[in-house]
């Protein structure tokens, strides 16, 4: 009984207490602010920040592999690019020409004058322009929004996945072009011997996949539909203006990746014929991409930070 | 209970809340007042508007939200998921501020530690499982790759998807995609869970799930502000609500509260009792009461002042030794204060 009382007094202490509290606090706010975290026995606390954007980093990237490398898009342009591989075939059956170096100049047309300034141009603007705007149309950027995750990130892990995916798009059809091409006149040892073409080559693919990527996506965090602006950058400014010749042409991201293919290879061997579009070293051209792409990534970052995606 | 505009001082606390939509601008806000602000409030907005383009989306709300359960009601197009998706800085307020667990929400990511957001869009990743979606999204927080496995199993467990979270997203039902969104919020613990429109499309199941799983954080500790048009949905989770129409923050606090306010609008009571007429005769000349109606098994109390009856009741109750068995009040429901208050009706 005694006990009972104790208890009892206890109890009512204890209300008096938590009514003292209440009561200097608005309606509706009967709980601490502080709400306790981790309640349910599950939640498990985020690892160090380092750790944190590490994994923030590797799940996007593979998210935005995952997207590009599955869709539908990309069949149309693996089975295009397969197709392609026919004209080294039909070089090799029919050679124009029997000079030193033709098939290594052919494998160097087929790589700068197709692919780079015919498709991967275009295909840059189809995936560059859609890295954001996909999980925009999708719905999906909410979900990315509402996790602990800066905008900047999601711009450059996205954009690395982008690159990645696009640039294993494009380096494995120029490898078996230059499997194809490169043993024609020395053989097996043809292959170790012109490294260096497919090296240049695959740098050249990487700068255009990177800055045009870039471009396009910041392109895209500028206005509504992309496609049509891009359109006009692709045809007026990457090729109407390239091969105009003279200093303007230099402004334009298909000289600078000439310039750094023809010129790269020039560095590497002492006697390469003309070079019409290596009037610099490599390393300039290679630098213009990287600081185009720097910028165009902080554009749209700063775009992106001040844009509703509504 | 809040005004709008500024914080509400002491003597305010308990008086129930009202705003009138064309009340004047708000007032600047004191040191004291941000102060104030940062102890006890999870959201708070002043001056918020959101226009797209020409159309307005939300317009000068201001407006505090306190600890535990708080339902945003309106119709469609009311301007609920526009006030949503500013407090999940999801887009960029025109003109305001908002607030939420004390930061502000705008470019604020690190924020979404600790808040759990439901999209009201029927949006996914659909060529992924459901568990894959949860885990992936809280990987994109920052987990390890085993613990967001682990959470990510155990948020859909408890939304009882227990057995179809290895099936692709694709194939899944409005029902079940609404739980698997609301999984991927409450996956990682958060102090705030904010649903937009989460029992929309829901089956049975799915509806007593969330609602059991609302009902759980709250009695954690934790916060939850959920929209629904449907008055019922929230009635059963909550008291404490925000209406809102046409942009505009309309009211503000308990049912009761805002009832209270509605001098105009008389509230009925209904009295289950087997002396009916001896509790009308003990009503009569009681000056809160407008009308009584006799039903078969008590009585039918038109109020003005319910509050003060409420208070009263128990008395003449007792005073007249009369047995009752059960106090309802047919009107006192969401539903016929959003009518009253915004349709006038």
């Amino acid at each position: 009984m005694v006990k009972g009382d104790k208890s009892g007094k206890a109890r009512v202490e204890k209300k008096k207490e938590v009514e003292e509290e209440d009561a200097g606090r608005p309606v509706g706010a009967q709980l601490p602010v502080a709400a306790p975290s981790g309640t349910r026995a599950s939640a498990r606390p985020l690892p160090p920040k380092t750790r944190a954007i590490t994994n923030r980093g590797l799940t996007l990237i593979w998210l935005t592999m995952r997207t590009i490398l599955f869709d539908k898009k990309t069949i149309l342009v693996i089975i295009m690019l397969l197709a392609l591989l026919a004209i080294p075939a039909k070089w090799l059956s029919e050679p124009p020409s029997d000079e030193e170096g033709a098939a290594l100049q052919a494998f160097l047309m087929i790589v700068v004058i197709l692919y780079l300034q015919f498709i991967v141009l275009y295909v840059c603007l189809l995936y560059g322009s859609s890295i954001i705007t996909s999980e925009v149309e999708d719905r999906t950027l909410t979900y990315l929004l509402s996790r602990p995750i800066t905008k900047l990130e999601i711009i450059l892990f996205k954009y690395i996945g982008y690159v990645i995916s696009v640039f294993l798009l494009f380096a494995l059809p120029t490898i078996l072009n230059y499997l194809m091409l490169a043993p024609y006149e020395d053989g097996a040892s043809g292959l170790s011997k012109n490294a260096d073409f497919l090296a240049f080559c695959l740098g050249g693919m990487f700068m255009g996949i990177m800055a045009w990527g870039a471009f396009f996506m910041m392109l895209a965090t500028m206005v509504k539909n992309p496609l049509m602006p891009g359109l006009v950058y692709c045809l007026f400014w990457e090729s109407l203006i390239t091969n105009i010749g003279g200093n303007i042409s230099k402004v334009t991201l298909t000289y600078q990746i000439r310039t750094f293919i023809v010129s790269g290879i020039s560095e590497t061997r002492s006697a390469f014929g003309d070079n019409p579009w290596g009037d610099y070293p490599s390393w300039q051209a290679f630098t213009a991409a990287i600081v185009m792409a720097i910028v165009c990534l902080l554009i749209a970052w700063q775009v992106m930070k001040g844009k509703d995606f509504h | 209970m809040t005004a709008q505009g500024r914080p509400q001082q002491d003597k305010d606390r308990d008086a129930p809340s009202w705003q009138h939509p064309f009340q004047p601008e708000a007032k600047a806000w004191t040191q004291a007042d941000y102060e104030r602000a940062r102890t006890s409030r999870i959201l708070w907005a002043m001056g918020l508007s959101k226009w797209y383009g020409m159309v307005m989306g939300l317009n000068n709300v201001s407006i505090e939200m306190y600890q535990g359960v708080t339902g945003l009601i309106g119709p469609n197009g009311a301007g609920k998921s526009t006030f949503i998706k500013l407090m999940t800085g999801q887009i960029r307020p025109s003109k305001g501020e908002v607030f939420v667990l004390e930061q502000k929400v705008w470019n604020n990511p690190q924020l979404f530690e600790r808040i759990g957001y439901c999209p009201e869009q029927d949006s996914f990743y659909s060529w992924m499982t459901g568990l894959e979606f949860v885990s992936t999204l809280l990987r994109i927080s920052g987990y390890e790759k085993k613990d967001a496995e682990y959470m990510a199993e155990e948020s859909l467990r408890i939304l009882d998807m227990g057995d179809s979270m290895d099936r692709k997203i694709s194939g899944y039902s409005k029902g079940m995609r609404q739980r698997v969104k609301v999984a991927q919020a409450i996956a990682h613990d958060p102090d705030l869970l904010i649903l937009d429109e989460p029992l929309s499309g829901t089956d049975p199941v799915g509806r007593v799930r969330i609602m059991n799983v609302i009902k759980e954080m709250s009695k954690k500790g934790k916060n939850v502000i959920i929209s629904s048009h449907v008055l019922h949905d929230v009635e059963r989770l909550t008291r404490n609500v925000v209406l809102i129409n046409k942009g505009w923050i309309i009211a503000q606090g308990d049912v009761h509260a805002i009832r209270g306010l509605i001098d105009s609008h008389p509230h009925i009571v209904r009295v289950k009792t087997r002396e009916a007429r001896k509790l009308a005769r003990a009503l009569s000349g009681n000056e809160t009461i407008v009308s009584i109606e006799f039903e078969p098994d008590g009585l039918l109390v038109k109020t003005r002042k319910p509050d003060v009856f409420y208070a009263e009741l128990p008395k003449i109750l007792t005073e007249n030794e009369i047995p009752f068995t059960e106090l309802t009040s047919p009107d006192d429901n969401l539903d016929a204060v959003f009518k009253y208050l915004v349709e006038g009706g």
